[in-house]
């Protein structure tokens, strides 16, 4: 615990906590003391010297953003020689950055151009000098303006911090520049082009393109919502001017959000939206009002339902929707249509295996990304982890907070991390090499002895040799020792996988053994999901087998029966991969919301032709995406930005989703609510607060239900390997470094070109495409 | 060179420094010096006014007060003492356009001394300006015309002094 220090600022005594910093303090004492280089949460350099204040009994003056807090001292922060010192500073740095206020996006924000006003300078005392840069548009993103930047270094710091350490300063003296190493493009340097830099910048040198000239500061509208790329759940601030989005942010700018989160809003103002419902007839499409089109899809239901029974009907919605609209849908096939053939992403991206996992480990285990953050030591499952950026970015904050952070896996990973290299798809036998380490730990492994299955999970781990570990991985069996040593040693260690990797069985089996050894059973493990609402998902229901909840078919289901009105279906129902084989058979109608199954798997033709075959096929998306295409009633969706609702976010907590733009479609509830009318079953609840309500009861339900003990018995060593590979007919698509499951969305927008960039000459085409201001959607 | 010219050597100070010691690691003491310079360079260039005076006196006192490091603080402090100690020098070249050390390109005149001239005609070879006139002397003739300069011309780099082997050339 750190004691407390007692000073005085401008007279007023407060006391701050030893390794404070004078401005930190300062802030406390209800002083803001003017800065440019100093943000919090990154590391100060003393660099723009505005912050200084008087510090009595010491010479000269003082930068509050690097000095700490001492017993007894006592600062002045304003007086004629402090003010006279900030305006010599700010006048310096006007006579180097043209004074464009009248255009410039960043009026009525930019630190610099307060600081002028607080200081009561209209214009530099000193001669004007144009240092005459090309403002640099090397991406699609954002653009660097060197005549504007005043060299305050947070763009470097930040970048060193949480992002890909591509940029500092170059060059020396007056050359001095913040740029990539050798000055080649970002995108060369390996740029992942989250935009912290631009968040972080105080005037207008790094600027959103996509903000220029959209809307003056104080012209545009804010709106909360949550992100809908990733199930890390990231608090999104959503700017809009004139009804459009111009800027997605942080509410601390020093935050992390990922190049989807800041830059990937563009697509719902993409001209390829589908705007309109749209019936086949004859093999072509025929825009139909909304009532229209809910009688064609009800008449269709109904007539397959009689004719050929429940169960040929299915239904699949993606995990990028609200819970209200996940719940609404399996309530409708469930009541209204009476099948339990219903799936989402959850069931092959993970979700329901972290459950699994946290049922056996115990939901206190569960870390946060703010955690893992603050954790010593951290071991990683690396390969796929690029569709984390949030768990990435935790990861580079925890290494360059001082963390030792181990990355297992068979690609490239950051030059902050300590890699051990394996062979491709042998994360299970490399988890199971650490726990044969760890278990040669004789108190390590005692801790074990209590738990099911104990003697049977040691003869597995007696019976593996250096040899085998070695074979299998393809890495040294005395780098898993070390790993296992420094493991058990670390005060608060933390291991992070992606929801994806959880698919089988051993491995889940396998973490809680490791968590077991190390007898870690608080905040020590961080599964990430893959989607945005990938536990939501399956707490609502998405999913034959699980009701809303999550329950299971084990569970006592009268909760739900009496919540939803009606008897529950009595088949299990299908998941998807069943329901594609059977797609023309048993199957004739099918029920697809915001997913492209035909991108989402590998086999996309074998899908495409199943869909196909179906009687009546029923898409609901944003786009014409290879699903839509097959279908015979297409209904436009509501882009997440237009959308009301809830996300259960990786931790399991609910975030908001709030609309940040109007939009003149019928939000996916209202679509759900009015089949299911007509199809005969009213639903009680329509709008996303009453659902909430409904859903939340159900949650309530569940909670209470069994935290069961950790169980050992089962691991065969010979059937460990990565998941998603075999046992499935269907595999998940292999992802580049850009690992994006939503392709759809993706494509649509600027992130398009970044995608295309793992080793494909399609990006330079495409970028160069933007950044002649050409037709985005190609 | 600038031996007695206070406002060159102190170009001279901040050129190097500027060169080699700045780090631009704060924002004071690197565009401060920046600013010195140019100022020190409009006095030499027979620029100055008295208000860059003031400017300077500014410009030390504050990058003394908020330079991060001692080699800004040095170099504030040497710029401070070289404006107290050369005042003088410093109003002369201001408001008489006259550089007491005779090393300011823009306030020097260059002549020919023609009893010293030998009119071999070096110097109008090295002159980059064209600033020299006059015809080299060929022997068994006479009536040449003399070496000269045309101070107009003339940009002050010295080159002809170095060449001159009679020390015919001097700066007044």
């Amino acid at each position: 615990m750190k004691n407390k220090v007692n000073l005085t600022i401008n007279d007023k005594e407060i006391a701050a906590l030893e390794g404070t910093l004078l401005i930190e303090a300062a802030k406390l004492a209800g002083v803001d003391i003017p800065h440019l280089c100093y943000c919090e949460s990154l590391a100060s350099t003393g660099s723009c010297r505005l912050c200084m204040v008087e510090v009595e009994g010491a010479k000269g003056l003082i930068a509050s953003c690097t000095q700490k807090v001492k017993e007894g001292m006592k600062i002045t922060t304003d007086s004629d020689k402090i003010s006279e010192a900030r305006r010599f500073v700010v006048d310096l740095i006007l006579s180097n950055h043209p004074g464009d206020c009248l255009s410039c996006d960043k009026n009525g924000i930019c630190e610099l151009q307060k600081y002028a006003y607080e200081l009561e300078i209209d214009k530099t005392s000193f001669s004007m000098k144009d240092q005459g840069y090309a403002i640099d548009r090397d991406n699609p993103f954002f653009e660097r303006n060197y005549n504007l930047c005043i060299l305050c270094g947070r763009c470097v710091r930040i970048c060193k911090k949480q992002s890909g350490d591509v940029i500092d300063f170059v060059k020396r003296g007056m050359m001095t520049k913040v740029a990539t190493a050798m000055e080649t493009g970002l995108l060369e340097a390996g740029c992942d082009f989250c935009g912290s830099c631009v968040a972080v910048c105080p005037t207008a040198a790094l600027m959103e393109r996509d903000r220029r000239y959209k809307g003056r500061e104080w012209e545009m509208e804010s709106t909360q919502t949550t992100c809908s790329y990733c199930g890390a759940g990231c608090k999104l601030i959503i700017d809009s001017a004139f009804g459009a989005m111009v800027r997605a942010r942080t509410a601390d700018p020093a935050d992390f959000i990922c190049t989807r989160g800041r830059f990937g809003f563009d697509y719902a103002a993409s001209p390829k939206r589908i705007k309109s419902p749209m019936i086949k007839k004859n093999g072509k499409l025929k825009e139909v009002s909304y009532d229209e089109a809910i009688k064609f899809a009800a008449e269709r239901l109904k007539e397959i339902k009689k004719a050929k029974g429940t169960e040929s009907i299915g239904g699949f919605i993606g995990a990028t929707e609200t819970n209200e609209a996940i719940y609404l849908f399996q309530k409708m096939l469930r009541s209204a249509l009476g099948t339990n053939n219903i799936d989402s992403p959850a069931t092959f991206l993970g979700a329901g295996s972290s459950l699994e996992l946290f049922k056996a480990v115990g939901q206190d285990a569960l870390a946060t990304h703010l955690d893992l953050e603050t954790a010593d030591f951290v071991i990683a499952l690396s390969d796929g982890i690029s569709s984390y950026p949030r768990l990435l970015a935790a990861l580079r904050r925890a290494a360059s907070a001082g963390a030792k952070v181990v990355t297992i896996g068979s690609g490239e990973t950051d030059k902050r991390f300590a890699a051990l290299t394996i062979k491709e798809d042998s994360e299970g036998f490399a988890l199971l090499a650490i726990a044969k380490a760890m278990a040669d730990d004789k108190e390590a492994l005692s801790k074990l002895e209590e738990m099911v299955g104990f003697a049977e999970f040691k003869k597995v781990l007696t019976s593996l040799d250096d040899k085998s570990i070695e074979k299998e991985t393809s890495a040294r069996a005395q780098d898993f020792s070390k790993v296992a040593a420094e493991y058990l040693a670390a005060k608060n260690p933390v291991i992070a996988v992606g929801s994806e990797m959880l698919k089988e069985e051993n491995f889940i089996m396998l973490l809680t053994a490791l968590l077991a050894l190390g007898g870690r059973f608080k905040s020590s493990i961080l599964v990430d999901m893959a989607l945005a609402n990938l536990r939501g998902a399956l707490s609502m229901g998405a999913a034959a087998g699980y009701y809303p909840g999550p329950l299971n078919d084990d569970d006592d289901l009268r909760a739900v029966m009496e919540i939803f009105g009606t008897k529950l279906p009595k088949a299990k129902g299908m998941r998807v991969e069943s329901m594609i084989e059977k797609m023309g058979s048993d199957l004739a109608a099918f029920y697809l919301i915001g997913d492209d199954l035909t991108a989402r798997f590998d086999d996309g033709a074998k899908i495409k032709k199943a869909l196909g075959s179906l009687d009546f096929l029923m898409v609901q998306d944003s786009f014409m995406t290879g699903a839509a295409e097959m279908a015979d009633l297409i209904i436009p969706k509501r882009s997440s930005f237009e959308e009301e609702g809830t996300y259960v976010s990786y931790d399991g907590s609910l975030s908001q989703v709030s609309p940040a733009i109007s939009s003149d479609l019928k939000s996916t509830i209202e679509v759900i609510s009015d089949l299911s009318t007509a199809l005969g079953f009213r639903m009680k609840s329509s709008s996303p607060k009453e659902i909430e309500k409904e859903f939340l009861i159900l949650l309530n339900e569940a909670k209470g239900s069994g935290e069961g003990k950790v169980n050992l018995s089962g691991l065969n060593p010979k059937a460990i390997k990565k998941p998603g590979k075999e046992e499935l007919v269907l595999s998940i698509p292999s992802i580049g470094k850009f690992g994006f499951y939503d392709e759809s969305r993706i494509l649509h927008s600027k992130l398009g070109t970044v995608a295309f960039r793992a080793g494909s000459s399609g990006y330079n085409n495409f970028a160069q495409d933007i950044l002649k201001g050409g037709e985005r959607d190609e | 060179m600038n031996e007695g010219c206070s406002v060159s050597l102190a170009t001279d100070f901040f050129k190097a420094f500027l060169a080699e010691k700045m780090c631009a690691k704060c924002l004071p003491c690197m565009l401060g010096s920046i600013e010195i310079l140019s100022l020190l360079e409009g006095i030499a260039g027979g620029r100055g006014r008295l208000k860059d005076i003031q400017s300077l006196n500014r410009l030390a006192g504050e990058i003394r007060e908020t330079a991060r490091c001692k080699l800004g603080k040095d170099a504030a402090d040497f710029l401070t003492s070289s404006l107290e100690g050369h005042r003088d020098g410093y109003l002369s070249h201001i408001e008489d356009g006259v550089c007491p050390g005779s090393c300011c390109e823009k306030m020097t005149t260059y002549v020919i001394d023609p009893v010293l001239c030998n009119a071999c005609g070096a110097c109008k070879d090295v002159c980059q300006e064209g600033a020299i006139i006059g015809e080299a002397l060929i022997p068994y003739l006479s009536d040449n015309r003399p070496m000269t300069i045309l101070s107009k011309r003339c940009n002050g780099c010295g080159a002809c002094i170095v060449t001159c082997i009679g020390g015919a050339i001097e700066i007044v």
